[in-house]
Order: structure tokens, then C-alpha cells, then sequence
């Protein structure tokens, strides 16, 4: 098991993307009001990155065919397809962790 | 196509079916697939997106037609732009999605043909209304956009239809001269009324659906106007102004860039009130005189999608939303459209000319 720090909680402002790198992973942090949810950086449609969509802090919608997701559980809504893949996270003493034991990744052809 | 060629297999296979369709020899791969009904993922069609990637069997059967399109930064080693390439002989292509086949009969699959130009209006010294008559029955929904070429010049150029055609009715485009663009180099130097181009279509999806059943709130940046112009022209022809009202945002930089005037203020009569249009300066102020004589319109200064989005969040219904313009400006819109005006992105149909 392996926590990851990736900043205080008040360093995030609800809706906010941020993409960080932790132990060489590249992830995704949204933040989703009391926590962070921590997501794979590319959109699990075609690779879009999804730091450049947007977030209200409860829905995430990619900017490319606006695909959006609900951000609690990464479930599709409307007219996505796939779920999105989240890393576990937790606030420990107003720090936010993410736990990262291999990288998400969404199977596609290559 | 347009003459007896050779011609290939293409089998176009997806993670759990495949399809099979003809490629002759030079054409484009998407569209030889569309043209035989097959959904191939798109979105400009001339090179620019990236939208359209596939992954081949054998990468030395397809043949780039554009190696250095915009849209072609994106692929992997493996993949190649389908609106770019053709292929030389039988050959497998794998997408991400399942390959599905176009079946609304209201939505035929679009087609080659040609066109004779028969008018060319100049609204500034830069950008033309160009009347092409078709030489076979074309139709499309209000919105949808044809590619043109010219015997001159190689490759495609996109342009949205500027009216809604039905079979025997001219096409109406908006165009504007790029400086550095061959295909309106070649329309603007000489008199080309007579001349014969190319053209395929239609495409895209950002169009009036039959059965579209709420407000229209429409946002179109510069040559965006002309999805605009074919969305309104679509929503007359279905009597959708007879049940639901229509709000048309058209950004502008200057007076000297508001062209069409006239022609906004025909939609806004024809529509018996129904709609209403806004034309928003981003770099200029608004000259009283200028609203003073034209009182049908309401002028504003601000970025278009800032201007619109001010007026829609009122609505206590989700309007369906048409944006076309500059990829910045469709961004902008998009974005507030779905985080301030809180509309679904389902409601939302969009072109990026990049």
C-alpha cells in the first residue's frame, strides 16, 4: 500500500484540475469540495486530455465529444460510454493522499 | 466516385465486428466509408482535428495524402488520418469503436458530385457568397457542411452550407479568402462564374434534427454564420418558429467585419418575431447610429459567447444550442453554456473550424 502526499486540501478549490505526477504516474486531482478525486489524465474515449475539461465539482465533462462523469464514483452520464478509473484518495490531518499502486490505465487499441 | 478506378477492400473492424466497403485507388479512406454508409468518427474531414485516426493492419498499405496535416501530431507511430490517406491495396483498419452503419433514412449517406458556379456576390473585399448549381440531387439538414475542391487546387476546404437545399435548389456558401489558401487564391483572382468544382457531402452533425422540439439558441463566431444562416433557413422550412422561439449570437470584431446585416434582419421579419438576434462587437464599441437604423437587431459589445450566455442563463428551459466558429470562441461557449446556463451537453451541437 502506497500513500501518496499531494498537497493540503485548501490548496484546492471545488472543480479545480490539476495534473500532478506521483512515482512517475501521471494523475489527474479534481477537487470535489470536503476531498480530491484522483482519475487516469486522458479521457477513456480518445485520449483527450482531461485537464483541459471542466468541472463543477460534482460533474466532469471532457471538452473533446463532452463525455462527463460523475465525479464521485466515475460513473457515466448521458451520452459517455465508459466509466472513468479512479485512484483511491483520503485527507489525512488536511493533506490529501492518493493511493497509487500501478497506473489506471483503459484498454484500447494500440 | 468520379471516374473507373481500381479499387481496393477495405475492412473496417471493431473490437467485436467488422464491415467491409470498396476504396478506390487515391481516394480517401473516411470517405469511402461514408459515402457507403458507414458512421466513420469525424469531425472537420480535412485533416485538422485528428478526430478521424485508425489503427491499419499494415501500416505500408496506406498511403498519407497529407503527411503534415495538423491533425496527424496526434497519432501514435501506428496510426494514420483516415480523411488524409487512402490505400494502395486490400487492407484491414481497426478503430476503437464499433464500426456501425448509417441507418436514418432521414440522413442519407453523403455522396461525390460536382458544381457549376453560377454567382459570386462580394460582401468585402475578402469574403464571397458563392451560389453553386449541383449537377445531381443534393439535399442536407440545416447546419451540415460540404467539402469543395477545385481542379486547380489539391485536398478538400470544408464549408458549411449557407442555406438548406432541397434536391434541385443551388447551394449558397459564405467564403471568405485566406491568404495563404489556394482554393480561395484560385476563386477570388478571375471571374470563376462557369467553372466546375468537386464537392462531397453532406457532413457533419450539427444540424437540426426533424424531430427537434425546443428553443434554438444559436452562437456563431465569423464564418460561423453561414451554420447559422442553414439553421435558420431548416428551422422556417419545418415551421419551428410557428411553436418555439429562436435567439441568434453573431461575434464580430468590428462594424466593418458585421457583414449580413441585411440578411439577419430578413430572418428576424420571417420568423413573425420568433427570433431574435444579437450582434456582439469584441473589439469595438457600438456606434449608436448603427442600432439606431437597424432596430430589428440588438448590438452589444463583448466576446459573443460572454454576451449570450448573460441572456440564456435566464431561460427556465434548456434551449437546444448550435456554436460554430474559431475552436477559442466554441471552447468559450461550450464551456459556459454547460457550467453557467447548466445545459446538457446533449443539447449542445458544435463545429470547431480549426
Amino acid at each position: 500500500m502506497s500513500w501518496y502526499s499531494v498537497g493540503s486540501l485548501n490548496e484546492f478549490t471545488d472543480g479545480e484540475l490539476k495534473t500532478v505526477e506521483v512515482a512517475g504516474i501521471q494523475v489527474l486531482l479534481v477537487g470535489r469540495g470536503e476531498d480530491v478525486a484522483a482519475i487516469p489524465p486522458m479521457c477513456p474515449h480518445l485520449e483527450e486530455p482531461l485537464v483541459h475539461g471542466m468541472c463543477d465539482g460534482r460533474l466532469l465533462t471532457c471538452m473533446k465529444h463532452l463525455w462527463q462523469w460523475e465525479l464521485d464514483d466515475g460513473s457515466p452520464v448521458g451520452a459517455a460510454e465508459a466509466p472513468l478509473k479512479m485512484y483511491a484518495t483520503r485527507v489525512v490531518d488536511g493533506q490529501v493522499e492518493i493511493l497509487v499502486e500501478q497506473e489506471l490505465i483503459y484498454e484500447r487499441e494500440s | 466516385m468520379r471516374q473507373a478506378q481500381a479499387k481496393h477492400t477495405l475492412t473496417i473492424q471493431g473490437p467485436k465486428s467488422t464491415l467491409e466497403v470498396d476504396c478506390h485507388d487515391g481516394e480517401r479512406v473516411l470517405l469511402a466509408g461514408l459515402r457507403q454508409g458507414i458512421a466513420l468518427p469525424y469531425e472537420c474531414a480535412t485533416g485538422t482535428c485528428g478526430e478521424c485516426r485508425a489503427n491499419p493492419s499494415n501500416g505500408e498499405a496506406v498511403a498519407p495524402l497529407w503527411p503534415e496535416a495538423p491533425g496527424a501530431t496526434g497519432c501514435k507511430e501506428s496510426e494514420f488520418l483516415m480523411c488524409q490517406s487512402t490505400i494502395r491495396r486490400n487492407t484491414t483498419i481497426r478503430l476503437q469503436r464499433e464500426p456501425e452503419l448509417l441507418t436514418d433514412p432521414a440522413s442519407p449517406p453523403p455522396a461525390y458530385g460536382s458544381a457549376t458556379i453560377t454567382s459570386v456576390t462580394y460582401e468585402s473585399n475578402d469574403t464571397a457568397v458563392v451560389w453553386l448549381t449541383p449537377s445531381q440531387p443534393f439535399s442536407c439538414h440545416g447546419g451540415q457542411f460540404i467539402l469543395v475542391s477545385s481542379p486547380e487546387c489539391d485536398g478538400y476546404r470544408a464549408y458549411s452550407l449557407a442555406n438548406r437545399p432541397a434536391p434541385g435548389d443551388p447551394l449558397k456558401l459564405i467564403i471568405r479568402r485566406k491568404a495563404a489558401g489556394k482554393f480561395t487564391q484560385w476563386l477570388f483572382d478571375e471571374d470563376r462564374r462557369g467553372a466546375t468544382i468537386n464537392y462531397f457531402g453532406p457532413l457533419g452533425k450539427a444540424h437540426l434534427h426533424p424531430g427537434d422540439d425546443a428553443e434554438l439558441a444559436i452562437i456563431v463566431g465569423g464564418s460561423g454564420v453561414s451554420l447559422a444562416f442553414g439553421v435558420l433557413e431548416h428551422a422556417i422550412q419545418a415551421d419551428h418558429f410557428r411553436t418555439h422561439r429562436a435567439r441568434l449570437y453573431l461575434g464580430v470584431r468590428t462594424q466593418e467585419d458585421a457583414l449580413f446585416v441585411e440578411a439577419i434582419k430578413h430572418y428576424v421579419r420571417t420568423s413573425n418575431g420568433a427570433l431574435s438576434a444579437t450582434i456582439a462587437f469584441s473589439e469595438a464599441p457600438v456606434p449608436e447610429a448603427l442600432q439606431t437604423a437597424n432596430s430589428d437587431i440588438h448590438f452589444a459589445t463583448g466576446y459573443v459567447h460572454e454576451v449570450a450566455v448573460a441572456d440564456l442563463k435566464a431561460l427556465r428551459s434548456s434551449p437546444t444550442a448550435f456554436v460554430a466558429g474559431p475552436p477559442p470562441m466554441v471552447d468559450g461557449a461550450i464551456r459556459a453554456l454547460i457550467m453557467e446556463c447548466r445545459i446538457p451537453p446533449n443539447r449542445i451541437r458544435f463545429d470547431r473550424f480549426s
